[in-house]
């Protein structure tokens, strides 16, 4: 009897979920969805959103015709931009020419145009988060141009879901660190409605005739030193995902470069590895590369004594030689520290000229808020203290420590007796 | 003294209590408190679980000095049928009240999450087709539902949270003392109320073995309770941000939103809508059973069964009485809470009562 009414009880709990089939049920064939979507600024109304909205029938023959979908040039997927007074009207605009129910269930990723970006987002992020449809977890994207011409001309060549590609791209940064650590909706809103840092998000162009396709370096700074839009390359895809977009509350100020963006990564801690390239100490005419990687943990800390805060620290970085194109042995001990002096320096350099051009923005992307908040015990003096005001005056000495921990599978470089 | 079939013993308790508080966890409870405590909501919890440990100490010894008697039947012992009455009706108002609230509070968070077509009508109706079965078959029942449901509502709970731990932010945490130590102490004690829901259980003190298992069950409750949510508010502190985290309506919900771990692990929100409900579920039943038998037993009635019926069509009724989901909030935070520590209070004052009337045993009486 017990086990009867027990089990009775517990099929009763399930009751609600057969709701899901009454009056909130949908059939799969017939809704659209929206695998990315785009807002720029409109011309008629405050924002046009386009939507790019997967064919499901193309998208199956491509995974059919063989990883990739080699054999078809057509896309699977139809794109179409719609303006409207707010992001959510403009998307209740494609009912009224898209024959299927728009669902924004599978977006993966938003995609905003520079101008609208630099005239702050929270207007458009405010329907991203309050729409059920849409997840935090969608990736936030800034373009270079606009959002309609970016998911227009947009192309990848070895995926044809532009969903995977980006997820691939996006998870790169772990690997190379180009992009920003954080580059969801959920961390943009985060961020920008506390102290303790300032947004970035991911900053994207395309690969114009106009781009060049060959630049020459004059400031000895790193190769990544260059930003999506402008890398000096010819064929392949034409989406470039370097460098990030610097917000100062909700209005972007600035682009990073893919090297400052490796900066930021490492201030952060969340720097994995990377391939950094300097002039060789011993012969500048040649180049040395090192492949990078974190070491012990970052150490911050702040002072507030002072009539300016300050606030130091310490990256610790481990690296592998990869390539000296100078032929100088860099193996011998007072080469090897002469070596890592020169990566310390060169980062030091780089380092103080990205956190004054982040005090000129006045947005402190580096978290270093963080450290400000644990000098302060309440919240009342926190807010009073104005960390975000007090940033560009904050006295920043970050060092850092770099060790030559390996030389690749040989010692020394090769030679030729010739 | 009323039918209310079976007996229970401390664990069946404790994971009762503890389930009927928990899932607040999964309603606003966490904003309500970081609302309040900001970066140092987790010490507003601790402060709050420790000043409900020690208002619940004489509803337990009022326990033990009336064995076998529920908070009803105590009442009319102690003062008499016409304060007595009115003393454990209004405990048994204020459940209804918590009842009608938390299921209107589950049904705007199930249309605004998952179900916006579905009239709250119908999703109130099935609700209460549970609750009212699980009431119908007893406490007993009703605590071994909850016995099988627990591990499954702990498991999602502690999956929601290990999978976000990515997305802490320790700094979060800070200023250290949120909006000052003063404030996190008074808004610990007022805040108390959010634990009434201990006082069921000595509603249904005569359905536990000995009174030393109603006590064990509501210290050990309470504490539980009070661990989790310490724990709960300062990883959604630490996940979004006090001024973010503090304006989720339903922050386990867009926690589970969050679970992003590649292609493969990712939309969990479906599993946390189940435990959500689960949760709920053994909420309402308790609070609306231990109603019930309040009822019954402040009235004199011989079986609470017969009020199930007309108190689920009260409850369906009022809980569409609020406009929109803002005026719920306000109800439960400007009112439900409020009450809650008076609630709190009615058992102490049995006791003094009782302790100055000299009634009752005289077993672990102060």
């Amino acid at each position: 009897m017990r086990r009867k009414t027990l089990a009775t009880l517990l099929m009763l709990l399930l009751l609600p979920m057969t709701l899901t089939g009454c009056w909130d049920r949908f059939e799969l064939e017939e809704l659209a969805f929206v695998l990315l979507l785009g807002i720029d600024k409109g011309q008629q109304d405050a924002f046009a959103v386009t939507a790019m909205i997967a064919i499901p029938n193309r998208m199956a023959g491509s995974s059919e015709r063989g990883g990739g979908g080699g054999g078809s040039k057509e896309r699977p997927y139809l794109i179409t931009t719609v303006e409207g007074p707010t992001v959510a009207a403009a998307v209740e605009m494609l009912g009224g020419y898209i024959d299927r129910r728009i669902s924004v269930d599978h977006a993966t990723a938003v995609f905003m145009g520079e101008e609208l970006a630099r005239e702050g987002v929270m207007q458009a992020m405010d329907a991203l988060i309050r729409h059920r449809g849409f997840r935090r977890t969608n990736l936030f994207v800034v373009v270079k141009g606009t959002a309609k011409e970016f998911l227009n001309k947009a192309t990848s060549d070895l995926e044809q879901n532009p969903q995977r590609h980006l997820e691939k791209i996006a998870a790169n940064y772990r690997q190379y660190g180009l992009l920003p650590a954080h580059g969801q909706i959920h961390h943009f809103v985060t961020h920008a409605s506390t102290h303790y840092l300032s947004p970035v998000t991911y900053y994207a162009a395309l690969k114009t005739e106009d781009s060049p396709s060959v630049r020459t370096r004059t400031d000895g700074t790193d190769n990544t030193n260059t930003v999506s839009g402008s890398l000096p390359r010819e064929g392949g895809p034409n989406l470039e995902f370097v460098g990030a977009a610097v917000f100062r509350g909700d209005k972007m100020v600035g682009v990073l470069t893919g090297e400052e963006n490796r900066l930021l990564l490492m201030v952060q801690g969340r720097f994995a590895r990377g391939i950094l390239t300097i002039p060789d100490p011993n012969d500048p005419q040649h180049h040395i590369t090192l492949d990078v990687r974190r070491g012990r943990p970052v150490r911050i800390s702040a002072d507030l004594s002072g009539s300016h805060p300050r606030i130091t620290g310490r990256i610790a970085l481990e690296a592998q030689l990869f390539e000296t194109s100078s032929g100088i042995d860099y193996t011998e001990p007072e080469l090897q520290e002469q070596l890592e002096e020169a990566f310390e320096k060169y980062l030091e350099r780089r380092l103080r000229e990205l956190i004054r051009k982040t005090q000129d923005w006045g947005t402190d992307i580096f978290g270093f808020g963080y450290y400000v908040a644990r000098r302060i015990a309440t919240v009342p003096e926190w807010l009073a203290y104005e960390w975000p005001e007090r940033y560009p005056d904050a006295e920043v000495d970050i060092a850092v420590e770099m060790t030559l921990r390996r030389f690749g599978t040989q010692i020394s470089p090769p030679f030729s007796t010739e | 003294m009323t039918t209310r079939g079976g007996h229970i013993g401390a664990l069946e308790g404790v994971i009762l209590l503890f389930a009927s508080l928990a899932a607040k966890l999964f309603l606003q409870y966490p904003a309500f408190l970081i609302d309040v405590g900001g970066p140092a909501a987790w010490q507003v919890a601790l402060v709050m679980t420790a000043s409900a440990l020690l208002i619940f100490l004489p509803a337990a010894a009022l326990a033990r000095r009336f064995p076998g008697l529920g908070l009803g039947e105590i009442g009319q012992e102690v003062t008499g049928p016409a304060l007595g009455t009115l003393l454990t009706l209004a405990v048994s108002a204020w459940l209804l009240a918590a009842v009608c609230i938390t299921i209107r509070k589950v049904t705007e968070n199930f249309i605004v999450a998952m179900l916006p077509a579905t009239p709250p009508s119908m999703l109130i109706i099935v609700m209460l087709i549970c609750v009212a079965y699980a009431s119908y078959r007893g406490f007993e029942a009703l605590a071994r539902a909850a016995q099988i449901l627990f591990p499954i509502v702990v498991t999602g709970l502690l999956v929601m949270l290990i999978f976000n731990l990515p997305r802490a932010e320790p700094g979060r945490l800070f200023p250290f003392w949120g909006y000052g130590l003063q404030q996190t102490a008074l808004a610990g004690v007022v805040y108390t109320g959010m634990t009434a829901e201990a006082v069921a259980l000595l509603v249904l003190g005569a359905s536990f073995r000995t009174p030393d298992a109603l006590r064990s069950s509501g210290l050990i409750g309470v504490a539980l309770f009070g661990v989790t949510s310490a724990v709960v508010t300062a990883m959604l502190a630490m996940i979004f941000g006090p001024p973010d985290a503090a304006q989720q309506p339903f922050p386990m919900f867009t926690l589970a939103r969050l679970v992003y771990l590649g292609r493969f692990l990712q939309r969990t929100e479906s599993l946390i809508v189940m435990f959500w409900f689960f949760a709920a579920a053994v909420r309402i039943a308790m609070l609306f059973h231990a109603a019930a038998v309040g009822i019954a037993d402040s009235l004199g009635l011989p079986a609470y069964r017969p009020l199930i019926f007309p108190l689920a069509v009260l409850v369906f009724s009022l809980s569409l009485l609020p406009e929109d989901f803002l005026v719920v909030l306000r109800l439960e935070r400007d009112w439900i809470r409020t009450t809650g520590n008076l609630v709190l209070l009615i058992p102490l004052l049995l006791l003094m009562i009782a302790v100055v009337r000299r009634k009752g045993g005289t077993v672990g009486a102060p």
